[in-house]
């Protein structure tokens, strides 16, 4: 009795509740923030921005599919890609999930795709419920797994079974959007020598009913797949290629999507950035379930992956030649931080410029000179008195002077970089000399930046790109790091660095100062000189954020570049490199 | 192992099943017959034919079919027995030829794009569990306002016409849907032949959500029903129920929404549904007084209580229907949000 007369009013109110601030509406997600403030949590609150996606999705999204490629089902065209979708399906799958992938793929709006479920379920309710499934199309088989041999296992033996030209892996309780496969076949038609194709994604809620927290993710980037598996799905791989880099490992379960891309990127001899075999297509044509069980909704359920993706990653550098120290990060699962090993005894100029305050930048030196710094650094470049220091320093006034004095020393001795340092930034971790200079020495690379963020952890400079012939920073002010396009903790490829502080070759600072014409020490590095001189090389510049720099004192405010409108909407990102998800570039969105 | 490969009807027919036949019920509206039929007529796709059922009409529909289209079968009835009777004798009509593979349904009020039937036809091949097919319906006086994308019953269990008075800004790629809006629609003869029941269409329903009834049976009972992009149906929408008292309509929907949930929907769906059924019956309600159509409240309540009354009706059916619901019922709810998969 005492029950009930407590959960008839609780479930009237709840009536009362939802009638009112209706799920998914501006007065639901207002109830939820003032709800928030005094620390009471609504259950069917969105995050936030979403109602900024919902917008994107209604709106924006419908109108960038291209044309259908027209194909009739079971008239094979040799011309036209043939996708084989490959899922693995156990006793732990819900109808419901299957269900929603099964249709997904059968509303897909190009009809050359065959469907192969590795059936690896052992109760026979759950082999009934693949096998109605599999009954709904022709184009749609089965495999019998005698026993569940895990994810590659399973996976493996669907995999042994296609028939098409290229292999689409996708887990069993995720679902595609209608256009994926004709925006990778359009994709595969556009770039003929593609060997992997990958688009962006986003979460669906358990439930299926709302798609959340979207991922635009970068153009194909190296130094970001070592960094973070960033391109997970969807991904379509050509079936030749599969076969001769061979099938998914099992040892490497959890992470053996990741263990994959690796093993076909070394196989194609680690293409460079803006290599035409890695084609991403800029389009949300996945989404990711946030099921109870599945790694988007809580990794730790998949722990074991953390170490299969570093085994991963090992083996991917033993297998290219490379010299890579590797580990995952403790507290961000599925992220891997990355050494490339500095080869020989190398070192490095250090060019202090726009110095206004000495008795700070003393200080600031013995943060910079700390740890592997004094091993690899051979002497200052500076235009201010510093007075006594450990290692040798040069006063300059000119930019000639400078170079002449870089040039002169450099060419009988192994500085084979600078670093140009014109802030009040100072290293948090001790070895970031070597970190960075082991990123650059990598042959595609141009130049390299730490990572800036103020004292409170705002983002103040990770990277610039260009946007509508200016550049602007790829973030600025905020101290969340998950973001529409992926998390500001990653190693990016960006068109240009502000010049705060960037590290880069000798030959190539003393080339590009002199075509530029520079006389004024201050301006050694200004962003257009270097995205301008690094697109003439044909090499990246890369915000290598393992090393992050922190700036200190108030003289140095975040310097924002070109666009007056980030200062209105402070606290928000402009897009990636290969970004192009709709939006003009006047306002962005801010979810 | 590879299974699925073999034939998946076992019951496959040994001639070609490749004839379509359009089963069109008219009452007393000969003056939107001359645009129906000839839109049907002028179908691209050969073997196509039409049968129109007259529900006893008092105007000339008859004498009208009989002087201008001699190769339209006209069955006249002598009484009005209803729209899901009248096409019920239209499918069985139909199936007296063993090479008729589909019937479509449309309404008198209803016109169809001339590549109609050969675009269904071309999205129905390779589909061997496909119950039902339809295509945007527009709205046939103007052509930019969507009248119909499918059909569902929601998850407050009311029957719900997806898309209607939305804009036609795009097209929409072919997709699986919950169910199909009889108003111009197609449905395959593997599925109207392997009902449980003798009619098709539940001639206790008389008009209106017989088509929601048929869908969700079709849905439960794990048969699929499509929506087809790249062609178009043209509907005017209760041009026959016009002519009826006002209010007409939402009585006999109220009536008939109790009976087909109860005769199709596992309990515990039922269940699950049950608040939110009862809240949107109080909102309902609220919206008639708020917008001043209280002379309809009388219709909602009296339909309601009717249909509650009606329920020994249906429970034989629901005897029935509990031998051959197959569907899982969480896979039942994803698509009672939306009446596809959400996107």
């Amino acid at each position: 009795m005492l029950a009930f007369a407590i959960t008839i009013p609780l479930v009237i109110l709840r009536n009362v509740i939802g009638s009112v601030f209706p799920k998914g509406t501006v007065r639901r997600a207002a109830v939820g923030r003032m709800a928030r403030a005094v620390g009471i949590p609504v259950p069917g609150e969105l995050p936030p921005g979403h109602l900024h996606y919902q917008y994107w999705i209604e709106n924006v999204e419908p109108f960038m599919f291209g044309p259908t490629i027209a194909a009739l089902p079971g008239q094979r065209d040799p011309g036209l890609p043939l996708f084989s979708i490959v899922v693995s399906v156990y006793d732990g799958t819900l109808e419901r999930y299957l269900f929603a992938l099964v249709t997904s793929i059968k509303n897909q709006t190009y009809a050359h795709w065959e469907l192969v479920v590795a059936d690896a379920t052992q109760q026979p309710q759950h082999h009934d419920m693949v096998a109605r499934q599999v009954a709904t199309d022709p184009r749609i088989r089965s495999v019998r797994v005698p026993r569940n041999e895990g994810i590659s296992g399973n996976t493996n033996h669907a995999i042994d079974h296609v028939e098409g030209t290229h292999v689409v892996f996708v887990d069993h309780d995720d679902t595609l959007s209608p256009h994926a496969l004709n925006e990778l076949a359009v994709a595969i038609t556009q770039h003929p020598g593609a060997v992997l194709i990958y688009s962006d994604e986003d979460k669906l809620s358990d439930d299926g009913d709302r798609r959340l927290t979207p991922h635009f993710k970068a153009d194909w980037s190296p130094d970001l797949l070592h960094n973070v598996n960033y391109i997970t799905h969807l991904t379509a791989v050509r079936a030749d290629t599969l076969a001769e880099v061979g099938p998914l490992r099992p040892e490497c379960d959890g992470a053996q999507d990741f263990d994959l891309l690796l093993r076909i990127v070394a196989h194609l001899g680690v293409p460079g950035p803006g290599d035409p075999r890695i084609v991403h297509v800029p389009k949300v044509l996945y989404h990711w379930r946030l099921a109870e069980t599945s790694t988007a909704a809580n990794f730790s359920v998949k722990s074991e992956a953390l170490g299969a993706g570093v085994l991963a990653l090992k083996e991917h550098f033993a297998s290219t030649g490379r010299d890579a120290e590797v580990r995952a990060i403790a507290d961000r699962p599925g992220f891997y931080r990355v050494r490339h090993v500095v080869p020989g005894d190398d070192r490095v100029v250090l060019v202090l410029v726009g110095i206004t305050d000495t008795s700070a930048a003393r200080a600031r030196l013995s943060r910079l000179l700390h740890g592997t710094g004094t091993q690899r650094i051979s002497r200052i470049i500076t235009d201010a008195d510093l007075g006594r220091c450990a290692l040798p320093v040069e006063r300059v006034s000119t930019v000639s002077d400078l170079l002449d004095s870089i040039e002169w020393r450099s060419l009988s001795s192994n500085e084979s970089a600078v670093m140009v340092l014109s802030g009040n930034a100072t290293p948090e971790s001790t070895d970031w000399c070597d970190d960075l200079l082991g990123a650059l020495l990598q042959p595609h690379v141009f130049a390299v930046a730490p990572r800036v963020v103020s004292p409170g952890r705002q983002v103040v400079d990770c990277g610039l790109v260009e946007v509508a012939d200016a550049f602007v920073p790829l973030v600025l002010g905020t101290k969340s790091s998950d973001s529409v396009f992926g998390n500001f903790e990653w190693v990016r490829d960006v068109d240009a660095l502000s010049g705060r502080g960037f590290l880069c070759r000798t030959d190539d600072l003393v080339a590009m100062v002199r075509r530029e014409g520079t006389a004024v020490l201050n301006a050694l590095a200004t962003p257009k000189m270097i995205c301008d001189s690094a697109r003439a090389s044909g090499r990246i510049n890369l915000v290598w954020s393992h090393s992050t720099f922190v700036i200190t004192g108030s003289s140095d405010p975040v310097t924002r570049f070109g666009n007056p409108q980030l200062e209105r909407i402070g606290g928000t990102m402009m897009p990636t490199r290969g970004f192009d998800a709709g939006f003009g570039t006047g306002g962005a969105p801010t979810w | 192992m590879v299974t699925g490969s073999e034939p998946v009807d076992p019951s496959l027919p040994t001639r070609p099943r490749h004839k379509v036949v359009t089963v069109v019920v008219c009452w007393n509206n000969v003056d939107l017959l001359p645009e129906c039929i000839e839109s049907l007529k002028a179908q691209t796709y050969r073997h196509h034919s039409v049968i129109v059922v007259d529900n006893d009409s008092k105007d000339d529909s008859v004498g009208y079919l009989q002087r201008e289209h001699a190769d339209v079968s006209v069955v006249s009835l002598d009484w009005n027995s209803g729209f899901a009777h009248a096409n019920n004798v239209g499918i069985r009509l139909a199936f007296t030829d063993p090479e008729v593979g589909y019937v479509a349904f449309v309404n008198s009020d209803a016109r169809l794009a001339p590549d109609w039937v050969e675009t269904i036809l071309c999205a129905a091949a390779f589909k061997p569990r496909a119950a039902s097919f339809q295509s945007l319906t527009l709205d046939y006086a103007d052509h930019r306002i969507i009248d119909s994308h499918h059909i569902f019953v929601a998850r407050t269990l009311q029957a719900t016409q997806a898309g209607h008075r939305v804009v036609h800004a795009r097209d929409f790629p072919t997709e699986r849907v919950f169910g199909v809006n009889a108003a111009a629609a197609m449905y395959t003869r593997r599925f109207l032949e392997e009902q449980p029941f003798d009619d098709m269409f539940d001639e206790q329903m008389g008009m209106y959500l017989e088509d929601v009834d048929l869908a969700a049976r079709a849905f439960v009972m794990e048969w699929e029903s499509w929506f087809v992009g790249g062609t178009y149906a043209y509907h005017m929408g209760s041009a026959s129920s016009q002519k009826r008292a006002t209010g007409f309509s939402i009585y006999m929907t109220y009536r008939n929404q109790p009976g087909m949930v109860l005769a199709n929907f596992p309990s515990s769906t039922v269940r699950r549904a049950l608040l939110a059924a009862v809240r949107a019956d109080v909102n309902t309600v609220l919206h008639l007084r708020r917008t001043g159509q209280t002379d309809l409240l009388s219709n909602l309540l009296k339909g309601r209580l009717v249909g509650l009354w009606r329920w020994r009706k249906f429970m034989e059916k629901r005897r029935i229907m509990d031998q051959h619901r197959t569907v899982n019922p969480d896979v039942l709810w994803t698509m009672m949000r939306a009446g596809r998969l959400a996107d």
